[in-house]
């Protein structure tokens, strides 16, 4: 009987093992450079380590077996790693989109992962890592609670870092380093956005329900500075980022009244705040404003069950997949859905997450290509630092010099159902666009926050 | 704090309470009768959630209550026959094999499901709100308590009325001596880990309408309730229903009075315990 059992556990623990490595879901290899336009390829291979996580992605392999290597540093393994899926096929979209391209002179790119599981105390070995295998650069790290420690280690090993998290002033001001680069969200202006509407819609008083990172206190604080002291703050919840219970939260939100909730909470917090929310009534008399707003990762399960409150959710989203008129964006979707299913053998829908892994990745495959060959880290930081580019949805994206946030286009919305039924998910009535150096800090408006805050402002673009 | 909103605050933290009731006693069962700290719980509890998903789809939320916890307390038995070898020794052996089993696991449940969030729609009768002096209240939480109450009942019937509870509770204080009269000890631990893995299941499907619960939270979800095991004490099963109503209580209106401290709260509350009585404040101390 021992040894049966002791058979059937080696047996689980193997298998275990593969979840871990070179599958994200079920059985497929993880993310490969598309062998479209590379000059020779390979069948897709996966290293594992002994600790049994993905070494080298899989890649088909260019001129003389070489690849251009970019290092990802992503969570497979905490509570977060729920959104994973959507957020790797949005780099291996991008990758893919490069490789058909050509790559770099003919020699494909391909995707190395390291998992942080969202740990900030994990980030310094496995970006250390990614560099002894030769990437150029490193997207990640993928939340904001890691991002201070990202930039810190990008600063002391001089490599370029971009980061699709939301990006807050405990980096850009604390911890401000010239090799970090943001291409996700950033806390300040969603703060404003939402402020801007709270104000045109005539709310008086909100609640904050956030997780422990630093985007969640930035967008708080932010927007009730926006609003002035006129507008009554009711008190504020900081909850874990692995937390799903928020009976008690709400309950006492709802004692409280407020005419909104400010949201600073995503993946597995946001659906249980927003379902919980739906089952107390909560939505019934306050609104909730953050961002992920339409974003398939949130909203699916919310969908599926009924419980999402459409109408009621505002805020800020990247991605405007429902509209028509922008051209390639169905095709845009139809293809980050089919990178899920290749690579995950998972439906996957739309997502803001995806979308800032794809720009980030192509934020660093169009920086290598300016770099005339060389591809250290010194130049790519350069490189990054100029590198223009557009996707569907933004013209012209660029790193701004002084802070290296990336000027976004920011559509606002409210969450509603698609009244054609082509999406199950949530799609967005557009209150407002705005173009990011609209909505994002000025020079001015950093140093000015550094100074009020006691911290010294670095201007990156004098560094 | 008006009448109306203190006993919705009340309710809620009776609720999150019970809920916790369900992780934890399983816990302390398993830590009571038979030795060992059972570290995979949080996966099993995860495993509940995952499997009523796929269960309820097919045969509804409300047999899934039942076979569900059969299941996860199936899968529970192989599990304590892998740690037999390892009875006697040191207990860092048996959590970590527990702790291996829970990283497994939710291997096994993201190779199955997925990595994705997931809700289970609620049937129509749990649906919607009631109202309780003037507030609303989700019926389902009412239903979660109901539930936890007839499992702590039934929990606390069988091991005060019961000769398995007697057993145990003989186990507890003297295992050699249970042996030595013929009781065969080995399969009563089956039986125990079973009871105790079969309540995390429980437990598990009456969180999947509720939370939009991720694969791998079955390695993190036990550290939430630790304090609950500490405050009710780690070899007290008595006091684990009372343990867990306080952390509930202390949750709900610390979320209205100190909502600043609210992640901080039930660690706070277990560190004074400890310095009132290490052993939990709900075990009594020894010479009384």
């Amino acid at each position: 009987m021992k040894k049966i059992i002791s058979l059937a556990l080696a047996a689980s623990m193997m298998a275990s093992m593969t979840a871990c490595t070179g599958t994200v879901d079920s059985g497929s290899s993880t993310t490969a450079a598309s062998s479209a336009g590379a000059p020779a390829t390979a069948a897709a291979t996966t290293a594992t380590t002994a600790a049994g996580e993905s070494q080298s992605t899989s890649a088909s392999e260019g001129i003389n077996g070489k690849t251009i290597k970019i290092g990802v540093l992503t969570d497979r393994s905490s509570a977060a790693a729920a959104t994973v899926t959507w957020a790797e096929a949005g780099a291996i979209l991008a990758m893919e989109e490069a490789n058909e391209a050509g790559g770099l002179n003919g020699i494909p790119f391909e995707l190395v992962y390291r998992d942080t599981a969202s740990d900030s105390a994990n980030v310094a070995q496995k970006a250390t890592e990614l560099v002894n295998e030769g990437c150029i650069a490193i997207l990640g790290p993928k939340s904001d609670g890691e991002a201070p420690t990202g930039s810190t280690w990008a600063e002391e090993n001089k490599f370029p870092m971009v980061t699709p998290c939301t990006m807050n002033t405990r980096v850009t001001v604390e911890n401000a380093s010239k090799y970090m680069f943001s291409c996700g969200f950033v806390a300040w202006p969603i703060a404003k956005m939402n402020a801007k509407y709270a104000a045109d819609k005539g709310y008086k008083s909100a609640f904050f329900i956030g997780n422990d990172g630093g985007a969640s206190g930035d967008s708080r604080d932010f927007f009730y500075k926006e609003l002035g002291d006129g507008f009554k703050n009711l008190g504020s919840n900081q909850v874990s980022s692995n937390s799903t219970e928020f009976s008690t939260i709400i309950s006492s939100v709802v004692g409280k009244n407020p005419d909104v909730i400010i949201g600073a909470v995503a993946g597995p917090n946001f659906v249980s705040l927003v379902n919980q929310g739906t089952q107390f009534g909560l939505w019934d008399n306050c609104d909730y404003l953050g961002w992920y707003t339409c974003d398939s990762t949130n909203t699916t399960a919310l969908a599926e069950s009924g419980n999402y409150p459409y109408g009621k959710v505002h805020g800020v989203q990247l991605w405007p997949f429902w509209l028509d008129e922008i051209e390639g964006n169905a095709e845009f979707a139809i293809k980050y859905s089919e990178i899920g299913q290749k690579y995950y053998n998972k439906e996957i829908g739309p997502s803001d997450m995806g979308y800032t892994w794809y720009v980030g990745i192509k934020a660093i495959t169009e920086a290598a290509k300016t770099t005339a060959g060389d591809l250290s880290p010194e130049a790519m930081t350069n490189a990054l630092s100029t590198v223009h580019f557009s996707t569907l949805y933004g013209k012209d994206l660029y790193f701004r010099d002084f802070d290296h946030l990336m000027a976004h286009a920011y559509y606002y919305v409210t969450a509603i159902k698609d009244p054609t039924n082509k999406w199950a998910i949530p799609v967005g009535d557009i209150y407002a666009v705005y173009q990011g150096n609209e909505m994002l800090p000025t020079k001015e408006d950093v140093q000015k926050y550094a100074q009020e805050n006691g911290y010294t402002f670095t201007d990156l673009s004098t560094k | 704090m008006t009448v109306s909103f203190f006993f919705q605050t009340l309710i809620s933290g009776i609720s999150n309470g019970m809920v916790s009731y369900l992780m934890i006693a399983g816990v302390s069962l398993i830590i009571s009768g038979m030795s060992m700290v059972n570290f995979g719980q949080g996966a099993f509890y995860v495993l509940g959630t995952y499997l009523t998903y796929t269960i309820a789809a097919k045969i509804g939320f409300v047999p899934s209550l039942i076979l569900v916890p059969i299941l996860v307390a199936g899968i529970g038995y192989f599990v304590e026959k892998a740690t037999r070898p390892l009875f006697g020794k040191d207990m860092l052996y048996i959590m970590l094999l527990t702790y291996g089993v829970a990283y497994m696991l939710c291997d096994i449940i993201v190779m199955f499901w997925g990595y994705s969030i997931r809700l289970l729609s609620l049937p129509a009768f749990l649906n919607g709100g009631v109202k309780i002096v003037g507030i609303k209240f989700p019926v389902y939480y009412i239903f979660e308590i109901v539930i936890s109450g007839i499992t702590a009942f039934a929990f606390w019937l069988m091991i005060n009325k019961t000769k398995l509870g007697m057993l145990t509770r003989a186990i507890i204080s003297d295992r050699p001596m249970v042996a030595n009269l013929g009781v065969n000890v080995n399969q009563m631990f089956s039986v125990l880990f079973m009871i105790g893995i079969g309540i995390a299941g429980l437990g598990g499907v009456l969180n999947a309408p509720v939370t939009g619960m991720s694969p791998k939270e079955g390695l993190s979800i036990f550290g939430n309730v630790m304090p609950i095991l500490c405050i009710g004490g780690l070899r007290n099963m008595d006091g684990c229903l009372p343990a867990a109503l306080l952390v509930g209580l202390v949750n709900a209106f610390g979320a209205v009075y100190l909502p600043q401290y609210y992640n901080v709260l039930p660690a706070a509350l277990m560190v004074i315990c400890m310095f009132i009585n290490p052993k939990g404040i709900f075990t009594r101390r020894e010479g009384r």
